[in-house]
């Protein structure tokens, strides 16, 4: 190769160095100002898939980890429902291990959350019935002052 | 100088004497001399020149690339630089946010609500070990983690979701922590019971979700963490 062909490839190399790092801010910068978009792991339509198929121990998975990895999910109106059915889920599973081990001063705190969740489960209000399955709370048959007998 | 022929005197530039007309050899051999002297001069002056030229070129590209090198380690040193001060920034923020939830921390702290207090710490990102004000809640963080994975697993496969292999091996992690946290004799208070409620809770949870009897739950507290890698993998497989 001749002079001039060295002094186009030497040329070249250091444009394309210098053309890629440009490049890697112009992109940086873009990326900053378009906006975020949450992973598909946490999105809504996601996890309402989940519970179309009856697995709730998936959804409540998903929502926690997006409460636990996203911004300010629980502001988001798409969340709302979901939220309540992880909480209902937790409320309602704590409340059945509180009965068990006659824990009266907590069984009452999870029953308050178990309602607080349920009026908050909007169009997911069919859930509570398969979650109380799972749980374990229909093998309860409860008496006033939060005492309860094992059918 | 003076002429050979007729003695007349005789400049450095006169070619012939002006007066009988014979050839200066001293002229004739000055004018050669300049110019072999001025070939000579031309010849090292282009010689210079090329030689200027060639480490110019040279020099030019070794600096191009000099300067490429430099900004790329310099680039990769700010970037090291602002990550470590971002580091310190964001974690100067989880513990000053951490500070500020002590109330609720120690709150459900006191009324054993592990779920809940998992879901502050994950939701805040609170760093409970790195705040003086909250040092004897060091392991908190770690059991309610815990206790809330064994949750979630339970549930799934109490619901005959698939529980993977990896889980099962997180499962028995999670348990052999809070059993460990629940028997050790350096806590105290609030703190020894919420520990001791946590591993009372999971066991109630093995019973509830997992199907165990009292038998099998009474050998968990002596159990290692590898019987109880077995013992969930029996449990998962029936």
């Amino acid at each position: 190769m001749n002079k001039t062909g060295k002094k186009s490839r030497f040329a070249v190399i250091i444009g394309i160095i210098w053309g890629i790092a440009f490049a890697a801010v112009i992109v940086g910068v873009i990326y900053i100002f378009t906006g975020y978009e949450v992973t598909s792991y946490h999105k809504p339509e996601y996890i309402f898939n989940e519970i179309a198929y009856g697995k709730y121990g998936a959804a409540y998975e998903r929502v926690f980890s997006a409460m636990e990895y996203e911004p300010d999910i629980e502001a988001r109106e798409d969340y709302t429902e979901l939220i309540a059915m992880k909480d209902y889920i937790e409320a309602a599973g704590s409340y059945v291990i509180y009965l068990e081990e006659n824990d009266t001063d907590r069984a009452t705190t999870a029953k308050e959350k178990m309602d607080n969740a349920y009026s908050r489960l909007g169009r997911l209000s069919f859930v509570k019935e398969d979650i109380d399955e799972i749980v374990g709370l229909q093998e309860y048959e409860f008496l006033p002052k939060w005492q309860s007998i094992k059918r | 100088m003076k002429c050979t022929s007729c003695g007349s005197n005789l400049e450095i530039d006169n070619a012939f004497c002006p007066y009988c007309g014979k050839e200066n050899p001293v002229a004739k051999k000055h004018r050669e001399d300049m110019a072999a002297y001025s070939k000579e001069y031309a010849a090292t002056k282009k010689e210079v020149i090329d030689n200027s030229r060639k480490f110019n070129k040279k020099n030019f590209k070794i600096t191009v690339i000099a300067a490429t090198v430099a900004a790329v380690l310099a680039t990769i040193m700010f970037c090291a630089f602002c990550e470590h001060l971002s580091y310190e920034h964001y974690r100067n923020e989880r513990i000053k946010r951490t500070k500020d939830y002590k109330p609720e921390i120690e709150r459900y702290v006191k009324e054993a609500d592990f779920l809940a207090l998992a879901g502050l710490i994950s939701e805040e990102n609170l760093y409970i070990s790195s705040v003086d004000e909250l040092r004897e809640y060091a392991g908190v963080s770690g059991v309610v983690s815990s206790y809330r994975s064994l949750y979630q697993s339970l549930i799934k496969a109490k619901n005959g979701e698939k529980v993977t292999e990896y889980y099962v091996s997180v499962l028995a992690r999670d348990l052999f922590s809070i059993r460990k946290y629940a028997f050790s004799k350096d806590n105290y208070g609030d703190v020894k019971k919420f520990y001791e409620t946590a591993y009372s809770d999971v066991k109630c949870m093995l019973k509830l979700y997992l199907g165990m009897d009292d038998e099998d739950i009474s050998k968990i507290d002596d159990m290692s963490q590898g019987a109880m890698e077995v013992m969930f993998e029996e449990a998962f497989n029936e």
